[in-house]
């Protein structure tokens, strides 16, 4: 379970990559890579390229981002979900809060 | 006697079709009455045509030989005309009664089908009430009166069942991974305790040896320092307690920290949901609804189907109570043929007060008895045509094919 992140200070960016599974055990990983940052200032993409498993804890985990992000005034960026990780998207309604991507 | 002779026929040739006519369009039309009172008129024709022939056969003007002569004439005709009476009125007495028979038999039918076919159609129509009943029962997912009992509003429910079902899923995720973060943070100040509590026992054994230096001074001044010393002694002792103190705590941290792990891994189980449950859920509630979709089409096919039904059960039946009318035309034709029975009676009875005329009439001559009998049989033929205008039968139709029914 590895995510990597990279920060883009002159782009206000921040990119979060995770891994095949996204779940509870990426918890610590995750929130490491925003903790220590003012993410109000920031557009957030978080790229699920790699990702084919998630859980309800992985959308816990993006809602509590998107609360730290600001809620409503959060921009974050799902980036390249497969088509299962879309469906539960989609079912939960979550694409409603977070814009989706290719 | 020369009975039947050219010149005669051709003279005489008038009542002969006329009887024959008759008789034809009798026999045509099926009515034995009519075709009888043809029946006499031919008789008397011949009877009249058999004494003409004898006249014109002869030159001279025939007269009875005596009254006896006349009298068995007389009493002949009269006995031809009992006789004709007699077995007339036994026919007409059997005909009245077939004919009671029929309108009886007609009538008894005729009530037995109305009731059958009016309970028929009370039947279906019954049966197009329930069709009806039971699909409306499943449909229209809207509307609240039929909530209970639709099919398409209890899927909807099990839809939002669903959706609230899901919503509950990820807010309790939500909620489990703020509360792992607060536990995180939770670990973290007990990791800050456990560091302080290394500078408490950096400080503990620093105040041993301090203690342990004191009593080795202590012990160097001899006598002087044995108060000294007891003081460094408790110092230790202090600083001793010390430690055990910060070894319990650390073991009660530890023990801590360990609850605390259990704590998070127990949030964690408690949000970790596989999502597919909502998406297989999901995915047969739509299936559901579509098949819904295709067996409410069906079934208003069906309706539509069974409504047309009905629809030709109703013509079915609406042709048959019309046909029933022909009853209306049975009794009619039964009354018509018992006017012709009458018609006969009639006649009979013409007859035998034309004879009975006769009878009175004193005159000898053959002549004025031959024609007498010319008379009687033009008065009766007069008698019967006013009689059967009387009688004019409106009744065109002679079977139920043959379209519209008069309504009279």
């Amino acid at each position: 379970m590895s995510i990597s992140s990279k920060l883009i200070e002159h782009e206000k960016k921040l990119i979060i990559a995770l891994d095949d599974r996204f779940d509870f055990s990426c918890h610590d990983e995750f929130r490491d890579t925003y903790r220590s940052l003012d993410l109000g200032q920031l557009e957030i993409i978080v790229d699920f390229a790699r990702t084919e498993y998630i859980d309800s804890a992985a959308l816990g985990m993006l809602l509590v981002l998107r609360e730290r992000a600001g809620g409503d005034s959060a921009k974050i960026i799902l980036k390249s979900c497969q088509p299962s990780v879309r469906q539960i998207m989609d079912i939960t309604r979550l694409n409603k809060l977070f814009k989706l991507s290719d | 006697m020369k009975i039947l002779n050219g010149a005669y026929l051709t003279k005489h040739w008038m009542p002969l079709v006329a009887s024959v006519a008759v008789l034809l369009v009798s026999g045509f039309v099926l009515s034995p009455a009519a075709a009888l009172s043809g029946l006499l008129v031919l008789c008397l024709w011949v009877f009249v045509t058999i004494r003409s022939g004898q006249e014109d056969a002869a030159s001279e003007p025939l007269c009875f030989k005596d009254k006896a002569e006349r009298e068995s004439l007389d009493d002949a005709v009269h006995g031809l005309v009992l006789g004709l009476d007699a077995g007339f009125t036994g026919v007409a007495h059997q005909m009245r009664g077939e004919l009671t028979s029929i309108r009886n038999l007609v009538s008894d039918a005729v009530k037995t089908l109305q009731q059958s076919f009016e309970g028929l159609n009370q039947q279906v129509n019954m049966q197009q009430a329930i069709v009806n009943e039971l699909v409306s029962g499943m449909r229209d997912a809207g509307d609240e009166q039929c909530d209970k009992s639709s099919f398409a509003a209890f899927t909807e429910h099990t839809d939002d069942v669903l959706r609230y079902f899901i919503d509950y899923v990820v807010s309790l995720s939500a909620g489990s991974m703020n509360m792992v973060g607060q536990i995180d943070d939770m670990s973290d100040r007990m990791d800050e305790v456990n560091n302080l509590l290394d500078d408490v026992k950096a400080i503990a054994d620093q105040t041993n040896l301090l203690a342990l230096n004191a009593a080795i001074e202590a012990a160097r001044a001899g006598d002087s320092g044995r108060g000294f010393a007891v003081v460094a002694d408790e110092v230790r002792k202090l600083s001793q307690r010390s430690t055990r103190f910060n070894d319990e705590i650390r073991t009660v941290l530890a023990a801590a920290q360990q609850n605390v792990s259990d704590a998070r891994a127990t949030v964690g189980e408690l949000a970790s949901k596989d999502m597919n449950f909502a998406l297989k859920s999901k995915s047969r509630v739509d299936e559901m609804m579509k098949h819904l979709g295709t067996v409410n089409k069906k079934t208003e096919a069906h309706i539509a189907e069974i409504s047309a039904i009905t629809g030709s059960i109703d013509g079915y039946v609406g042709d048959a109570v019309r046909s029933l009318q022909f009853e209306d035309i049975v009794a009619q034709l039964t009354e018509f043929t018992s006017g012709h029975l009458g018609r006969v009676e009639s006649m009979i009875q013409s007859i035998d007060d034309g004879i009975k005329d006769l009878r009175l009439n004193s005159d000898d001559g053959i002549d004025a008895y031959i024609k007498g009998l010319e008379d009687l049989c033009k008065r009766i033929a007069a008698l019967d045509e006013a009689t059967q205008a009387k009688l004019h039968n409106p009744v065109s139709q002679r079977d139920m094919s043959e379209g519209e029914v008069e309504l009279f």
